[in-house]
């Protein structure tokens, strides 16, 4: 499991996922990766157009980080999920808790609503 | 260690250690496959061996013993599924108590998420305690083209 992080000035920050979000892939990144969530300056996008598996405890890590955002009233969006990580959010409505969409533009356009 | 025992079986046996679950589920991806499933039926197998197998390991030898679980894939043409046994504490995931869907990210637990999900992706699930304790679990796949959730 790989994170990147992106940083433009004046745009969100983008955290790109690639690899496996299964157990080993989530322990190796989570404490990074709430890290930069807790300092990013502004809204944060998470690109998973990388991530091929999600299990329990990568959605718990995504449900974490997205928590801190909104107590620092950050938006904190996830896009390019793939069909079976789709599947996976879809059957633990993540949707409900936190704005998935297909692409960066229409998160990129969320987070400019 | 996975081991193809033949007739559409494969026989994994795990001890608890990360590395060696998705080696596990690499296993049972190309196994799947091999036997003719699709590729949703293989990730839905990986994520519930995935869920089954941490709760097992991780969970269910607090009070000891050696964490252990053996895993036998298989595909008999039509269906395909997981027969899951250990020797840890009784738990029937088949009756355990699924949190009702929070309205908020405020209100969402952090975790627990792993039963839900072996509740909704599995078509079938069937739980024994044995009368010389070992949990059993036998699951079905779905469908490649059945929506779950």
């Amino acid at each position: 499991m790989e994170l990147l992080v992106v940083e433009n000035a004046g745009t969100p920050m983008r955290l790109v996922l690639t690899g496996r979000l299964d157990a080993a892939g989530t322990e190796k990144i989570e404490v990074i990766f709430a890290a930069r969530v807790r300092a990013a300056p502004g809204h944060v996008l998470v690109d998973l157009t990388g991530v091929g598996f999600v299990g329990s405890l990568g959605i718990r890590m995504l449900i974490a980080a997205a928590r801190v955002a909104e107590r620092a009233r950050r938006k904190f969006i996830l896009f390019g999920a793939q069909p079976a990580v789709a599947e996976v959010f879809n059957t633990v409505a993540l949707d409900d808790l936190v704005p998935v969409t297909p692409d960066e533009g229409t998160a990129l356009a969320q987070i400019a609503a | 260690m996975i081991r193809a025992t033949g007739g559409g079986r494969l026989r994994i046996v795990l001890l608890g250690g990360a590395e060696e679950l998705r080696a596990a589920q690499l296993a049972l991806t190309a196994f799947l496959r091999d036997q003719g499933a699709g590729p949703r039926t293989a990730a839905r197998a990986e994520l519930l061996l995935e869920e089954l197998a941490l709760n097992t390991l991780r969970h269910g030898f607090e009070d000891g013993g050696t964490p252990e679980l053996t895993v036998t894939a298989w595909h008999d043409g039509a269906r395909c599924g997981l027969d899951l046994e250990d020797r840890g504490a009784a738990f029937d995931p088949t009756t355990a108590t699924v949190p009702d869907r929070p309205g908020s990210l405020r209100q969402a637990r952090i975790g627990g998420l792993g039963v839900p999900l072996v509740q909704r992706t599995a078509a079938e699930l069937a739980y024994e305690r044995t009368a010389d304790g070992r949990n059993r679990l036998h699951l079905v796949l779905p469908d490649e083209d059945a929506s779950i959730g």
